[in-house]
């Protein structure tokens, strides 16, 4: 396997609240391989939202990343003056966000904001700069008279496709969609995200894609991280975590969706409701919840183990 | 095109409003301003002239209808009858030399506050805990909670009185000579010093707070977050993005200033003498100047439209969502 692009140690983000710090994503440790899409699920308040701002350093405070280090093609981001780090954002790392109804600036066009994306980050000219974003919401499918349009005048999947189109001015390596479709209905989510893999495979960045929908995640993803409260659970290949998932969060996660191909199965929810961050269980944090646990769950914190080439897991029972 | 139309329809409606009222309640009241001025001559007026006074007011005995359409007709024709308290002046003469004071003193005032405050608002939210917005909020908010007359007297006492570096009162000295000189205009900004400076402290704190507060919601917005993540320069992001955006809500405010501006600066002008159209309607009201008193309240309703339609206009240079709800 090549170089990872993006490597994540024991990374640790905390919000800094009146009872004192919560900490939102708790020593996760991971790689984004070049040109994959690797999927990050977990359910609302399970930090992944989170470590995907906090890795561009875009957290608003109260949040201050506690500890960790982020080895972006080979600079650690955590130590980068905040003059080098604006260089890296967009022209490296790339984003999409969750709201497609308010990640537009109201009052400019949608062409002034991808203009103004391509001047911070070079001399362009103005001529050269629109014809360029001309280009590129070409590539995602929104006619050339939407150029001129303001954010309001679009419907929120053609806003999504401009905050796309805007995402990969610069030739990102990684493009991180924070839950980009969340807001949109399920058609136009399904052609933004096979608009995503077209461009992805044609332009070879690499994608984190971040969503709550795993059925949709294993549809979407190479491989797939699975967060519960603040931690990484498991992290293997689509297919593999489909077939056999070991933690039994995701088995859980996985018997409460339907399959696609109509499997017999009866659906079942996960009993129980995700932890407080401000007072996580001790132990392994799905504990509560988990149908096969055992005193040493209740105690001791799973540590990471490797069950197979690519496919690990946090849980005492997984071997 | 339809909505300036619209707007301006809808202000046409409330100027007409406004001047019916304006013609009703002066006759709804006790008294009336022939009887007040030949009381005022106590006695030296013939009996004769009582009926020539009540004419020139417009008093007749006619019925109510045709007064009010004479009086309509009077106003359209900037005709708002002779004043009382400045007898024999038209009270269209005495309220245009109040008025380029009072533009001039509550005017500059609210550019100024409205300039600095809104500065001092987006600094104190971009930086965020810093000295700004600890400390500049709480300060002037503690000065804008004084009564205005109390702080601007003790200003006046202090700055005026004490230690003499303003002039006590009026719009410029008795023995500079009105012209556009230089003397003249120095003069001018001399007097209107001390009165602007209280009338921007007083209000100061309510521009910033209003801006710190927008902005700060402004900025956790996604397209604020967006903006950062773009790698976009700081002051890019807190000038196109953050300030451009939270200054809406403050247009409006902005625009209630303005329109206030006429009526508002009434204590200011009393406090410091300064001849102004506040000035004005304290003579009014103790002379009894029916007339004077309508032309100022006409006034003062019609620059609260003015003023409205223009932050309409400019709302829809300032925001494209209403732009296309105009079109």
């Amino acid at each position: 396997m090549a170089e990872p692009i993006l490597s994540i140690r024991d990374f640790s983000v905390d919000y800094v609240t009146e009872r004192g710090l919560v900490r939102a994503v708790d020593g996760v440790t991971l790689d984004v391989e070049p040109a994959e899409i690797l999927g990050i699920a977990g359910e609302s308040g399970s930090g992944k939202s989170t470590l995907a701002q906090a890795l561009m350093r875009i957290l608003p405070p109260p949040a201050v990343i506690s500890g960790g280090q982020v080895l972006f093609e080979g600079r650690d981001l955590l130590a980068l003056p905040e003059d080098d780090l604006r260089e890296v954002r967009w022209k490296r790392i790339a984003m999409v966000f969750q709201s497609a109804m308010d990640a537009l600036n109201p009052v400019t066009t949608v062409g002034e904001q991808i203009e103004e994306t391509l001047h911070a980050h070079g001399a362009v000219s103005a001529d050269a700069a629109r014809a360029r974003a001309l280009e590129l919401l070409e590539m995602v499918g929104i006619p050339s008279a939407s150029i001129d349009a303001y954010a309001h005048q679009l419907s929120g999947g053609m806003r999504q496709r401009v905050c796309i189109a805007m995402a990969l001015a610069l030739h990102p390596s990684l493009l991180i969609l924070d839950e980009p479709t969340t807001a949109l209905d399920v058609i136009v989510e399904r052609e933004i995200l096979e608009q995503i893999r077209a461009l992805q495979r044609r332009l070879g960045f690499a994608v984190m894609f971040i969503t709550h929908d795993l059925a949709r995640m294993l549809q979407f993803s190479d491989r797939v991280a699975i967060f519960y409260a603040a931690r990484l659970v498991e992290l293997a290949p689509a297919d593999a975590l489909r077939r056999a998932a070991r933690h039994p969060y995701t088995q859980g996660l996985l018997r409460s969706f339907p399959s696609v191909h109509g499997g017999g199965t009866e659906l079942q929810s996960i009993p129980g409701a995700p932890p407080s961050l401000e007072t996580p269980p001790a132990g392994c944090r799905f504990h509560p919840r988990c149908g096969r646990v055992v005193d040493r769950c209740r105690t001791q914190n799973p540590a990471w183990r490797t069950l197979a080439p690519s496919h690990a897991a946090a849980c005492h029972l997984a071997e | 095109m339809t909505y300036i139309l619209r707007r301006l329809g809808f202000y046409l409606l409330s100027a007409w409003v406004a001047l019916t009222i304006n013609f009703l309640l002066p006759r709804l009241m006790p008294g009336d301003p022939a009887t007040a001025l030949f009381a005022r001559f106590r006695g030296q007026l013939a009996p004769e002239a009582m009926q020539a006074l009540r004419e020139t007011f417009g008093l007749t005995q006619a019925p109510l209808l045709t007064q009010y359409l004479t009086s309509l007709r009077h106003v359209l024709t900037g005709d708002l009858g002779i004043s009382v308290a400045y007898f024999p002046s038209p009270v269209s003469t005495v309220i245009g030399t109040g008025l380029v004071w009072t533009v001039l003193l509550a005017g500059s005032a609210v550019a100024i506050s409205f300039t600095i405050g809104t500065l001092l608002g987006l600094v104190a939210a971009w930086w965020r805990r810093g000295w700004v917005d600890t400390w500049l909020p709480s300060a002037l908010v503690f000065l804008g909670s004084f009564p205005y007359f109390w702080l601007a007297m003790v200003a006046l006492f202090v700055f005026g009185f004490t230690l003499g570096w303003f002039p006590l009162g009026h719009a410029y000295a008795d023995d500079v000579v009105p012209a556009f000189s230089t003397a003249f205009v120095t003069d001018v900004v001399r007097h209107a010093a001390l009165p602007v400076a209280t009338m921007v402290l007083a209000t100061l704190g309510g521009w910033l707070l209003s801006m710190r507060n927008t902005t700060i919601a402004v900025l956790g917005s996604d397209y604020v977050n967006l903006a950062r993540a773009k790698g976009l320069s700081p002051a890019r992001v807190a000038l196109r993005y953050a300030a451009r955006n939270a200054l809406l809500p403050s247009v409006t405010g902005l625009g209630m200033a303005l329109g206030f501006v006429l009526g508002g600066s009434l204590l200011t002008e009393i406090v410091f003498s300064y001849p102004g159209q506040g000035y004005l309607l304290v003579q009014a009201v103790r002379n009894q100047d029916y007339p004077l008193m309508q032309g100022i309240f006409l006034v003062i309703t019609l620059a609260v439209l003015a003023a409205n339609f223009l932050v309409d206009l400019a709302y829809l240079w300032l925001d494209p969502r209403i732009r296309e709800s105009a079109t």
